[in-house]
């Protein structure tokens, strides 16, 4: 498809100019005053028309900085799904070579190093034998990629998923930019402080609403927390950040939902977002 | 009237001329001499029309650009909303050097506009430093090989290539 939208926009920005002058010589050329107004019906058709040319301008540079966002948050859903892609293509890829010890190892009868080594290799692979499947796509590579990064980073990561996730009505490019936010923060809080450190998510199913929540341990700066959902207000003291709760909200109200944060006395901090549902298919449990 | 023909033959034309090579030059677009002299032609012999209704010289410049506009429209097959962007430019720096000689003619050498627009020796020698600066600019812009926005990359066969 073709791209309109920068044509209109240089075609009003030269149609402004171009009348100016146009306007100018007019004047100039003008010797009475009444020749002079004769022409202002047309010049003000011309205004008329520049001014409903800005307008559609201005619209369509909002669609395309809409556009870009969504481009964005596209490939970071993208980037998601290719990581845990690649975890499990990394996975398949030792199996032959796992299998092939085995198999020496049985023809071998060297039964004690059997059972050690498969022990070991069963370890290796829990992260693909506890892959949380959730119902949606989406989802499903977004808390498996991040449940492993967060396990390497020594956080304990729990999910509990009540019902299958159908949320037809949003775009996965949202909602992977809600989650994977939410998820992102709770991993750098969490991994920040020494003692204890754990990511509960929950999933449930009320009233026709899908409740996300997502819990991690570490006390929020009081001051911080009331404007935590402005744009460029972060705990973290660093140029640039602050703005991912920002984009939350905006999403999560875009769709009519709603998101709020609380504290709790066993220091963690609990963000819970609630989606509605529009077709209200969530009857199946997750796996 | 005789007036009227001499400044559209040899004033308006190459006006015409010089200005739609500076806007398809500006933007990137490539077309035969053939299509350049008949748009040129068609141009300024509407151009010529136009004076004989002695309207107003505003409204003669907005016919004026949309008769251009149309004209690349059909010859070159352009699509419209494309084709609107070298008419602008080209009318555009026709009237920035139109306002330019004026001012001088009008400050510097003491000479009315209703002069330059009446009597044919002053309309004249007043065409032809306009087409002498919209020349110079044209080179500026053929030897700089500036472009003000490139049309010819879309995809889109425009006019013929040399």
């Amino acid at each position: 498809m073709e791209n309109k939208n920068k044509y209109i926009i240089l075609t009003t920005m030269l149609i402004q100019s171009t009348l100016l002058i146009v306007i100018n010589c007019t004047i100039i050329d003008t010797s009475t005053l009444e020749a002079l107004k004769s022409s202002m019906p047309i010049f003000n058709i011309m205004i008329l028309i520049t001014t409903v040319l800005m307008l559609l301008s201005l619209k369509k540079a909002n669609s395309f900085i809409k556009k870009e966002t969504e481009l964005e948050l596209v490939k970071s859903n993208m980037k998601n799904t290719e990581d845990l892609l690649n975890l499990l293509r990394t996975q398949r890829h030792d199996y032959l070579s796992h299998i092939q010890a085995i198999e020496s190892l049985i023809i071998l009868k060297e039964q004690e190093e059997l059972e050690e080594y498969i022990k070991g290799i069963s370890k290796e692979y829990r992260i693909t034998n506890e892959m949380i499947r959730l119902g949606n796509s989406v989802l499903t590579a977004i808390i498996n990629t991040k449940k492993e990064i967060a396990e390497k980073k020594g956080i304990v990561f729990h999910v509990r998923c009540k019902n299958k996730v159908s949320l037809h009505g949003i775009n996965s490019w949202e909602l992977s930019s809600i989650i994977s936010n939410l998820i992102e923060n709770a991993i750098e809080e969490a991994s920040s402080i020494e003692n204890e450190k754990w990511i509960k998510i929950t999933i449930s199913y009320v009233y026709n609403n899908f409740v996300f929540e997502i819990e991690n341990t570490r006390k929020i700066n009081n001051e911080i927390g009331d404007n935590i959902f402005k744009p460029g207000v972060s705990s973290k003291n660093a140029a640039g950040r602050g703005y991912g709760l920002f984009i939350v909200k905006n999403v999560v109200e875009k769709y009519n939902g709603s998101i709020e944060f609380k504290t709790t006395e066993k220091n963690s901090i609990i963000f819970k977002v609630i989606l509605p549902s529009e077709d209200g298919a969530y009857g199946e449990k997750a796996i | 009237m005789t007036d009227f023909i001499l400044i559209s033959m040899f004033l308006s034309f190459p006006e015409a001329i010089i200005m739609l090579l500076i806007g398809l030059k500006l933007c990137s677009i490539r077309i035969n001499l053939k299509k350049v002299l008949l748009i040129s032609f068609i141009q300024a012999s509407v151009a010529f029309l136009i004076k004989l209704t002695n309207i107003n010289f505003g409204i003669q410049s907005i016919v004026q650009i949309i008769t251009f506009w149309v004209l690349i429209i059909l010859i070159l097959k352009m699509k419209s909303y494309k084709a609107i962007v070298p008419v602008l430019i080209g009318f555009f720096i026709d009237g920035i050097i139109q306002q330019l000689i004026i001012s001088i003619a009008n400050n510097f050498i003491k000479i009315d506009f209703s002069k330059l627009s009446s009597e044919f020796e002053y309309t004249f020698i007043y065409s032809l430093f306009i087409l002498s600066t919209s020349l110079f600019v044209l080179l500026i812009i053929h030897k700089t090989r500036f472009i003000f926005c490139d049309l010819s990359v879309e995809g889109e066969v425009i006019g013929e290539q040399k």
